[in-house]
């Protein structure tokens, strides 16, 4: 059976972002005047996802390498979205991206009414928001397949890698579907790389998630996008029917016209069952 | 006996024994939380210490009462255990959630009427199990089977007292008595799941259970069945006690 293996210090899993950073990304989410902008809510999902996966790995005083994690910006150049931290490293271990966040931040939570005043809570950045240059999508996918192939040799008993692409539109360096797929070939011996792809909306529309054909998709740039998805294994589509969703046997790791909302949730199924694959 | 893959200090069962007051406690601390080995050790040995026992009633009314009371000091001497000062911001972040553990504690008392040597009390919260075994057969089983859940939903002790609700909706309380020669095993889940499933096919598991004279033997039987992968791979942990 594939998409079971155990994840562990021996055989970890690997987890990388590719992150849309083109100049339409400073455009607000679903054309919200006023609202957060794209680069935002994607650079807040990701930062929140590694922080899951941070204190998921977490054991007493330390750490425990169950992951390794990279985050690779594409638009005006092409490059780790974890800034100068890790120089010359795409792959981190998790145990590195928890002692070297970019920055602590402290934010307020509001608390729902009646639950007591609002709270100051320590939140680390990785990944800052960027939005400038055009959309070089394959380049992204090549790099993510240079990146990922000496780690699925390294680690042929792991979990497959999950590849998660955030982006507001087409690539503009050419038809990414032959780099997405020859990436999806890379394999352990539990499965192939799942890439999943999460359409952040430039204009209030009704989202899609985890559809199982591509015929009911509204345009070229979604038919594309689903085309260049991973089928949900079975685990994960149990993940996405425990959210509510309804996944078919041939549904699809994509999502098109994701709000904030569907952002997260869509990386939080994507990540999860690797998650409750740790020991 | 430790988890495959995990060193001998990673080991977050507990055991603790009192045989002048004859309690009997195991513990098994969840993986997933962290410091869960201290909080393992805390509440086990708690159960057996001679200061702020938790007394037990054989019965289910009121023992949430007197768990909740026994857990304050067990909490704050977790509490005190955890260097907070040195702690990265990522672990103090994860400790204070608390630790997890699932436990079960036994009461002996003297009865001394004709075979019956002892009445028992026990309270459990989790998947740690007790099976009482007399004349060749398997006469109880505590908590039963319906009461239990192997794996990442069942109840457990928390050492922060606001994480502690699922537990007590799930504490399981009961009493029996025992006779010269019966012989009763305390086992963490990975084991208890393994001597159900033996029952159900029809085995009779406290053979040989019973048989291990030295920890070396047990180390055998542990790794032996784990890889036949008839035992999940997990901190094993039993207490075996005989009727005399």
């Amino acid at each position: 059976m594939v998409y079971t293996a155990e994840i562990s210090r021996a055989s970890p899993g690997c987890f990388v972002f590719l992150i849309d950073q083109s100049a339409s990304m400073a455009d607000e989410v679903g054309g919200k005047v006023g609202g957060k902008r794209k680069a935002d809510a994607v650079a807040d999902a990701i930062n929140r996802l590694i922080h899951s996966l941070v204190i998921k790995s977490t054991k007493s005083a330390g750490i425990r390498d169950y992951f390794e994690v990279g985050a690779i910006g594409y638009g005006n150049s092409i490059q780790s979205a974890f800034g100068d931290v890790f120089p010359g490293r795409f792959l981190v271990p998790i145990s590195d991206i928890a002692s070297q966040p970019l920055r602590i931040e402290e934010r307020v939570r509001r608390m729902e009414s009646g639950e007591g005043p609002d709270q100051r809570v320590r939140t680390p950045v990785w990944v800052d928001p960027v939005a400038k240059g055009d959309t070089p999508m394959c380049k992204a996918l090549e790099l993510a397949y240079k990146v990922i192939e000496p780690w699925v040799d390294a680690n042929p008993l792991s979990y497959p890698p999950v590849v998660i692409n955030v982006t507001d539109g087409d690539a503009r360096d050419g038809n990414p579907e032959k780099t997405a797929q020859q990436l999806m070939n890379l394999t352990t011996q539990d499965g192939n790389l799942l890439l999943f792809n999460c359409h952040i909306s430039s204009q209030l529309a009704a989202p899609v998630l985890f559809p199982g054909d591509e015929s009911a998709l509204p345009g070229k740039l979604a038919r594309r996008l689903f085309r260049m998805s991973a089928l949900l294994p079975p685990n994960l589509r149990q993940a996405a029917k425990n959210e509510g969703f309804a996944p078919t046997e041939t549904a699809r790791g994509f999502a098109f016209n994701a709000d904030l909302i569907e952002i997260v949730r869509f990386l939080d199924i994507g990540t999860r069952p690797s998650i409750e694959q740790l020991p | 006996m430790t988890k495959d893959g995990n060193d001998a200090g990673e080991y977050e069962d507990a055991f603790s024994l009192d045989i002048e007051s004859k309690r009997f406690a195991i513990a098994d601390g969840a993986s997933e939380s962290s410091f869960s080995k201290a909080w393992a050790q805390i509440l086990a040995s708690g159960f057996t210490n001679d200061s702020d026992r938790l007394a037990l009633a054989g019965q289910k009314r009121g023992t949430d009462a007197r768990l909740l009371k026994w857990l304050v000091p067990l909490q704050s001497d977790w509490n005190t255990a955890i260097p907070w000062q040195s702690l990265p911001w990522f672990a103090a972040e994860k400790a204070q959630s608390g630790a997890f553990a699932a436990f079960l504690g036994l009461e002996l008392s003297n009865v001394n009427r004709g075979r019956v040597r002892y009445r028992w009390q026990a309270v459990s919260v989790g998947d740690c199990m007790m099976f009482k075994v007399g004349d060749g057969e398997l006469k109880a089983v505590f908590p039963t089977e319906s009461r239990v859940s192997f794996g990442s939903t069942a109840p457990l002790l928390c050492s922060n007292p606001i994480n502690n609700d699922y537990a007590f909706r799930n504490i399981n309380v009961s009493n029996g008595v025992l006779a010269q020669g019966d012989h009763v095993f305390l086992c963490t889940d990975a084991l208890a799941e393994w001597f159900i499933a033996q029952c159900r096919a029809g085995e009779k598991p406290w053979f040989e259970l019973g048989s291990f004279v030295t920890l070396g033997d047990f180390g055998e039987t542990i790794a032996h069945l784990r890889s036949k992968r008839l035992l999940h791979n997990d901190d094993t942990t039993m207490l075996s006690i005989r009727i005399e």
